[in-house]
């Protein structure tokens, strides 16, 4: 696990003009920028400023080391997000990051990889992919499992259909809801950590979705054996600052923004499900 | 070429059961093969058997007009399907349908239900299996209606 | 640390002159509205002379009675944390060059002048303390906290009126301060005679304190100075204590007990406590552009735990209930504190018995929380 250590001007953005914004489903979009050489990690987030609108904080969901082209997909929930969306390339936004601990990588070396993502929470995920399928020798089986809410709200599609092409990953995506002409699955997503036959004893389960997706898929995936140590999920708290100064994304002992937003079973168990929390 | 009580004992849904107990079953069951689109079961016909899923997928479905055939959960390889053989008035309360080539091992509801009353130790390790899969079912379309990916969820 | 010297009431006024000759902006007590207030001072005059406070849950008066201390009250309302975290400051400005586009980001830098505090208490010593946790001793620095606390000139007074909202010595600072000072003072009032034992713990200190000169203590006035001292310590120690045995375990243990509902049903949600704690650090941010589209600024404000987008996500807040937040600021100051800094966040300052409107007071609400979770235990 990575700690990258921000910058010390670190509550002041810098500008930073956006490459390219691309519409990736009807309410999320993907926003390019270059920031030069870059320490991101797969996990990590950055806190992304639109000039007189606010901050909020997005994870990052493609990160070209070499280039320094950072990639953020974001879900148009309003507020900010809004206002992003409506940005063209050229168009400055305040970069600050990146933030946060990432995923486990290390930990996952030799290991079978099994992703469990829900909604926009592939997003976060998705550098996990693309470093394991990169370094496909690192690892044992790759395997996705993705729910969404509809066919319409899957992400990146062509890029999962190319992967799942060649070979390299198994995807197992199930929607929510869906009309006749939809010919995949269709349910809730954590059924499946049952029925993928790894073997879950050499195995790192990485986990990103709404809060209580991911606790419907860590009750799933501790039935099937799997320890609290190799099973990883991303947290969503109020995150501000991203250094641990404003105090929001509090979650128990945990400040999210620094010692998260990925965290351990282990680490978290004490404190999620818990009301109000 | 496998008999039907090894198909049975390699399937998820009967594991690790008392091989007597299997041997009764598969009396009570044959193959069947669905092509793609043939239906499985459908709503208020007569429920005769349940089916164990052997490779393929299947869909649950309801014709629900304006809206038209509304698919409520898929299910494949190492799933079984039905359990309105059970309990009467024994008749299906949805359709199901498959969406690829689907082999299955039909099991007699008729036949089932007589060899459960004679042995009822073995109807209620029947029933603990079915009752787990209905509890699984229940959470996830809790889970489901929950709508967990909506915006502002 | 050098060994006590004494100082009248005259070589305090050269203190102030002598620490504004060298730059300083000095901030110490002043009463204003019928309250013990930190602001800017330059002469003796401006100190709260005679005034005493008296503070019990949900209360704090003041009266005088003529004598002529000046650090004869215990805490005010606010404490030293608005001169190192300003309630409400503009962290950077920015603006777009109207022929290419292009955005400009100056961040705000903090005033470079020179601070000293005059009469911090041992609790408030504590709290910068702590707070130095959180912005200066993490992997990552406020570089605007930093450079307020870097030249910071502390001139420390032993406490000699103790209220009995006061438990520093559960907290295990106070009411001496034994360390993080530049100057120490204990004011002594007995038999006519007013004077100073003063300590130096700096070589800032110990420079200050040879050009403002001082005299010997004779064997008679460090005995009344040790009287001062030790009064005050017997003063908290009588005063009821905050019992800190076992409590991440109890806050933990206690996470969804019926309390913090009943606790609840007296908070008013009104967030003074956080508002008065002086190792309290949460703050907020508002960004803002003018007309023209064209600048920009964001601006940092303290928040507390207690709003109702202190937590907010997408959707609403995670802790929308009152309840809930109640148990978010006292576990965190108590408990998860411990976890997160190696320590408690409370100094036992009181201030958070003193000025909540309905007299809460953690001290007993912990004691009830400990008889719940005993009777749950039987």
């Amino acid at each position: 696990m990575c700690t990258v250590q921000a910058h010390s001007h670190s509550l002041v953005p810098t500008p930073t003009p956006i490459l390219r914004r691309v519409r990736e489903t009807e309410d999320v979009f993907s926003v390019s920028i270059n920031v030069g050489e870059t320490s991101a990690e797969p996990g990590q987030f950055n806190m992304l400023t639109v000039f007189g609108a606010g901050e909020i904080p997005i994870s990052i969901s493609a990160i070209c080391k070499a280039s320094g082209e950072t990639v953020h997909t974001v879900r148009n929930v309003g507020g900010v997000s809004q206002v992003m969306a409506q940005l063209r390339a050229g168009d400055e936004i305040g970069v600050r990051g990146p933030f946060g601990r990432g995923w486990p990588i290390d930990a996952a070396i030799d290991k079978n990889v099994l992703i469990v993502a829900g909604g926009i929470g592939l997003v976060p995920l998705r550098p996990v992919l693309q470093h394991c399928l990169s370094h496909a020798g690192h690892f044992r089986d790759i395997v996705l499992l993705y729910g969404a809410r509809t066919p319409e709200d899957v992400l990146f599609r062509d890029e999962l259909a190319v992967w799942e092409q060649q070979g390299r990953l198994k995807v197992e995506l199930s929607v929510d809801q869906c009309d006749p002409t939809w010919q995949g699955n269709v349910g809730v997503i954590t059924p499946f950590i049952a029925r993928q036959q790894i073997d879950f004893d050499n195995t790192v389960a990485m986990v990103c979705g709404p809060e209580i997706m991911m606790r419907f898929a860590c009750d799933e995936l501790r039935r099937q054996g799997l320890a609290e140590a190799s099973l990883y999920l991303s947290m969503e708290r109020n995150m501000k600052c991203g250094v641990g100064f404003c105090g929001h994304c509090q979650l128990g002992p945990h400040f999210v923004c620094k010692g998260g937003p990925v965290f351990s079973l282990a680490e978290l168990s004490p404190w999620i499900g818990r009301a109000e929390l | 070429m496998q008999t039907i009580e090894q198909l049975l004992a390699a399937h998820p849904f009967y594991l690790d059961m008392k091989p007597e107990y299997l041997a009764e079953l598969a009396a009570c069951a044959q193959l069947k093969v669905f092509k793609a689109n043939q239906k499985l079961a459908t709503v208020d016909q007569s429920a005769d058997a349940f089916y164990v899923i052997r490779s393929g997928r299947v869909a649950i479905e309801l014709e629900t007009p304006p809206r038209g055939r509304i698919t409520l959960q898929t299910l494949s390889t190492g799933e079984v399907i039905g359990w309105s053989w059970l309990f009467p008035p024994y008749r299906w309360e949805f359709d199901v349908r498959a969406i690829d080539t689907v082999h299955t091992v039909a099991l007699d509801g008729k036949c089932l239900r007589g060899k459960c009353n004679q042995n009822l130790e073995m109807g209620w390790d029947l029933m603990q299996r079915f009752s787990r899969i209905m509890a699984a079912r229940i959470k996830a379309t809790r889970l489901q209606i929950l709508d967990v990916y909506r915006a502002g969820a | 640390m050098t060994e006590c010297r004494k100082w009248n009431v005259e070589h305090l006024q050269t203190l102030l002159d002598v620490l504004n000759a060298q730059g300083y902006c000095i901030y110490g007590p002043q009463l204003r509205s019928d309250a013990v207030v930190y602001g800017e001072i330059d002469a003796i005059e401006q100190l709260p002379a005679g005034w005493h406070d008296q503070q019990s849950a949900g209360s704090y008066r003041m009266d005088s009675d003529g004598d002529p201390q000046l650090f004869g009250y215990a805490l005010g309302p606010q404490s030293w944390r608005k001169y190192l975290q300003p309630p409400r400051e503009r962290l950077w400005s920015a603006k777009t060059n109207t022929d290419t586009q292009a955005i400009t980001v100056s961040e705000s830098k903090p005033a470079g002048k020179k601070m000293a505090f005059l009469g911090i208490r041992a609790c408030e010593v504590h709290a910068i303390d702590i707070q130095d946790d959180v912005f200066l001793n993490g992997t990552i620095q406020d570089n605007r906290y930093a450079a307020r606390r870097e030249n910071l000139f502390l001139v420390a007074v032993n406490c000699g009126h103790v209220v009995s909202t006061c438990f520093c010595t559960s907290m295990g600072e106070g009411p001496k301060v034994d360390a993080g000072f530049d100057l120490c003072l204990t004011e002594v009032y007995k038999n006519g005679e007013h004077f100073f034992a003063v300590a130096a713990a700096s070589d800032c200190g110990r420079s200050v304190l040879q050009v403002c000169g001082s005299a010997k203590l004779s064997e008679s006035d460090k005995r009344l100075v040790t009287k001062v001292e030790r009064d005050a310590r017997l003063a908290v120690e009588q005063n009821v204590q905050l019992n800190t045995e076992g409590i991440e375990q109890l806050f933990y243990n206690a996470s969804d007990s019926e309390y913090w509902q009943e606790l609840a049903d007296r908070c008013l949600s009104c967030a003074n406590c956080t508002m008065v704690c002086p190792s309290c650090f949460c703050s907020n941010t508002t960004d803002s552009g003018d007309v023209s589209g064209r600048k920009f600024e964001r601006w940092q404000q303290w928040d507390s735990c207690f709003s109702a987008d202190f937590s907010y996500l997408h959707g609403g807040s995670v802790r929308a209930s009152t309840a809930s937040r109640y148990r978010q600021w006292l576990s965190h100051k108590l408990a998860s504190w411990q976890q997160q800094f190696g320590r408690s966040g409370c100094v036992g300052c009181g201030r958070c018995v003193s000025w909540c409107p309905v007299g809460i007071d953690l001290r007993a609400e912990v004691q009830a929380l400990r008889l719940r979770s005993h009777n749950a235990d039987d």
